[in-house]
């Protein structure tokens, strides 16, 4: 059984289709990057696998189980037990500290533990800045925060949305080799992105053009 | 450039609303003949205290050493809690509580010692956990 | 994390200090405004229980020396007499179940006092207005001399007044009644004649006409059940000359009349208080949900409910409430306490603070609705926020 799958799945504004009949399946501990240009859907088929909107028409499996007709209170604890979030602008809650903010997302899943949330940042660099305010970051720096906060209460889907976006080329590398220590772990992951270098990452590519998907690119070279 | 700091000024500021109050509307009674009232020594007595206060405040924004400056915190508080009890309690105030001093300089002069001793205790506090810190580390 | 709301409280000062004195300051009208009032009503009732009489009697003369209408509220000192045999006459009017009379004096400041006090002589075989009060206080008669202050009097149990160079020991202090009684000097008639008969031989001119051993200065009567207390003063006024007969329900009504109008413009100013305040903290409320929008999309993104998400803020304005309410009502009742004085002279009404259990009753339920009016204030955009569209918000950075 696939991890995602996404069944014929449309979303309608009015006149506009912002999906329209999009099938994909996502296997489980795959690196799948879905890539397009501006307005060809790729914000709303996030939006819809992250549980954050609904489906007009379709169906979204995830993990067994169908969201596109689950309630918000429903769709909201599967996003906090399933999925990882990672957004391009970071989006720390800026009175908290790096691990604070790694605490938080803990503390709505289990229960919070600093210990365990000290041990997420170690993981991505970022231990001796734990007692930090976003303030005191780094652009990159917050980036692996926000990492260490989607991984802390071990999701089966990281869900990554322009992550690299505002970060340099040398922040960009950091960030994507942390993304291949976690597929190498067997986390699913996947990282919408307009960038053909980030999505060349991946094992595979949907392109989506006009909210359809346009084509698939297996990425041959991964893992050499 | 010495960095000032705002719970200096605002002690003196305290002070120097109360002083200013003292000469014009927390003054002690004064009969028809122009005499004071019996509650003038108190007014006297605060005018003292309230000078040196003021005078101490001042002081402290020039000093950095810890030490000197608790000094001088801990005189103020001291100092607002004379103020307060200097009408009512050191010195008598006039026989009827209808009068002025107790309607208008006693409350006046006692709100502004509670807020000096209160700003004296916060900045007190301030620099005991410095020393905290300081000795942590 | 269950401190979210705290450290969002503290992370934001200049906010939460702008927020919070907004809530001192409705705290502050609606304690202090509420404590006036009740110190107002404990006035009017304490001056009822005080009065005792249905009628006084006083010489047409006091029209000059006082203001009748302020004969219970300022207390004007002055000097006014009538013959005894007035009294007796005023006493025996049909319709009177029982009668007494005073002895009014005014000290000068030179001679014991910061300022003129009035002294009031009292029969205490007679007396059924002040004595019952005296009884109460003091608990014994008083001899010769002995004097009794009003609690306004600052002077100590031990001490002396002088009044017209005679030394008169203080016995004993009375309790509050927020009228103009708290700043008089009370004694027997006989030390009051005492008193005049000094202050003549000093050379002061009382404008006693006649022997100050067959004056009073006020009669009071006490009407018999079942008989018309107009009749019984339209009686003295019309049998008894140059004196005036005026019923003290008059004049609690009128007082109880100017209350109700200082009362009623004390709880206006209030409710426009509360309205302004509730609708710029609602409106500062509104304001804040955009700034915190992004903050509560991330909230809600790694898994905090909707309804958790409005607690927290509703929390937020719980205890800004509960911190302000508390400041407020300190400074509230520290400032009306303080100024009490200056209040009750500029109101010119029987003013009475109410008692400690009272003012601790006022104080809790002051808190109780500035709790409630501070998240009511934010509930509106608690809802907003949680319904916030999550993933538009974080892609946009808004």
């Amino acid at each position: 059984m696939s991890l995602l799958e996404i069944r014929n799945v449309s979303k309608i504004y009015g006149e506009l289709k912002a999906l329209d009949n999009v099938s994909i399946k996502v296997e489980q501990g795959e690196w799948v990057a879905i890539m397009g240009p501006s307005g060809s859907g790729k914000s709303t088929m996030m939006n819809i696998i992250g549980c954050m909107d609904k489906p007009s028409k379709g169906e979204v499996l995830l993990d067994g189980v169908d969201i596109s007709k689950e309630s918000s209170k429903k769709l909201t604890e599967i996003r906090r037990d399933k999925i990882g979030l990672i957004f391009q602008q970071f989006h720390m809650v800026n009175y908290l500290t790096a691990v604070e903010n790694v605490m938080v997302s803990q503390y709505y899943h289990s229960m919070p533990d600093e210990e365990e949330a000290l041990e997420a940042l170690g993981r991505v660099g970022l231990r001796d800045r734990a007692r930090h305010l976003p303030s005191q970051l780094s652009g990159g720096e917050q980036q692996r925060v926000c990492v260490a906060r989607a991984l802390i209460n071990h999701p089966e889907l990281i869900l990554a949305d322009e992550p690299t976006g505002n970060l340099d080329e040398a922040n960009e590398n950091i960030v994507l080799d942390l993304f291949a220590q976690l597929h190498k772990e067997g986390t699913t992951l996947i990282v919408v992105t307009h960038d053909p270098e980030v999505a060349e990452a991946a094992q595979r590519t949907i392109v989506l053009e006009h909210g359809r998907v346009a084509r698939e690119i297996i990425n041959e070279n991964f893992g050499k | 450039m010495k960095k000032v700091r705002a719970m200096d000024v605002t002690k003196v500021l305290v002070c120097a609303v109360l002083l200013v109050g003292l000469f014009t509307v927390l003054h002690p009674c004064l009969h028809e003949d122009g005499t004071k009232g019996m509650c003038a020594s108190a007014w006297t007595g605060t005018v003292a205290v309230a000078g040196i206060a003021a005078v101490l405040g001042i002081l402290e924004m020039f000093f950095e050493n810890r030490k000197i400056r608790t000094l001088i915190s801990v005189i103020m508080l001291a100092a607002a809690v004379v103020c307060f009890l200097m009408p009512g309690v050191f010195f008598r105030l006039c026989m009827m509580e209808t009068m002025y001093c107790h309607t208008v300089m006693k409350p006046g002069i006692r709100i502004l010692s509670v807020c000096l001793a209160g700003l004296s205790l916060v900045n007190l506090i301030g620099l005991m956990r410095k020393k905290d810190v300081h000795r942590k580390k | 994390m269950r401190h979210l709301s705290i450290r969002n409280l503290t992370a934001r000062p200049g906010r939460t200090i702008a927020l919070g004195l907004l809530i001192v300051f409705l705290s502050m009208a609606l304690f202090g405004g509420s404590v006036m009032v009740r110190s107002l009503n404990g006035g009017l009732a304490s001056l009822e229980a005080r009065l005792g009489a249905d009628v006084i009697v006083v010489p047409s003369s006091a029209k000059s020396s006082t203001n009748l209408d302020y004969l219970f509220l300022q207390g004007t000192t002055g000097y006014y007499y009538m013959d005894t045999e007035k009294a007796q006459k005023i006493a025996q009017t049909e319709g009177v179940e029982r009668a007494s009379f005073q002895i009014f004096m005014a000290s000068l400041r030179a001679s014991c006092c910061s300022m003129p006090v009035q002294v009031i002589g009292i029969d205490q075989d007679t007396d059924f207005t002040i004595q019952p009060w005296i009884e109460e206080s003091f608990g014994r008669r008083l001899g010769d001399l002995d004097v009794l202050v009003g609690s306004k009097v600052n002077a100590g149990i031990g001490e002396s007044i002088r009044i017209y160079n005679t030394d008169c020991p203080v016995v004993g202090r009375l309790a509050a009644t927020g009228t103009t009684l708290d700043t008089g000097v009370f004694c027997t008639v006989d030390t009051v004649r005492l008193l005049l008969h000094a202050a003549s031989e000093l050379g002061h001119d009382l404008k006693i006409s006649g022997d100050p051993e067959n004056v009073v200065s006020a009669v009071y009567l006490k009407v018999k059940d079942g008989v018309d207390v107009q009749s019984v003063a339209d009686r003295v006024n019309v049998y008894v000359r140059k004196v005036e007969a005026v019923r003290t329900r008059s004049y609690i009504t009128g007082i109880a009349d100017s209350l109700g109008g200082v009362e009623k413009t004390i709880r206006t100013l209030i409710v426009c208080v509360w309205i302004l305040a509730f609708l710029i903290l609602m409106a500062a409320f509104t304001m804040l949900t955009g700034e915190r929008k992004k903050e509560f999309a991330v909230l809600r993104v790694i898994g905090m409910s909707r309804g958790k998400l409005a607690w927290v803020l509703l929390k937020e304005s719980l205890l800004l409430s509960l911190f302000g309410g508390v400041i407020g009502i300190v400074l509230g009742g520290a400032l009306t306490f303080s100024f009490q004085g200056l209040i009750e002279e500029a109101l010119s009404l029987p003013f009475l603070m109410p008692g400690v259990s009272e003012l601790l009753l006022l104080a809790i339920m002051t808190l109780v609705v500035v709790m409630l009016v501070g998240p009511m204030s934010s509930a509106v955009s608690a809802w907003k926020l949680s319904r916030v569209d999550i993933g538009r918000i974080l892609r946009e950075g808004i």
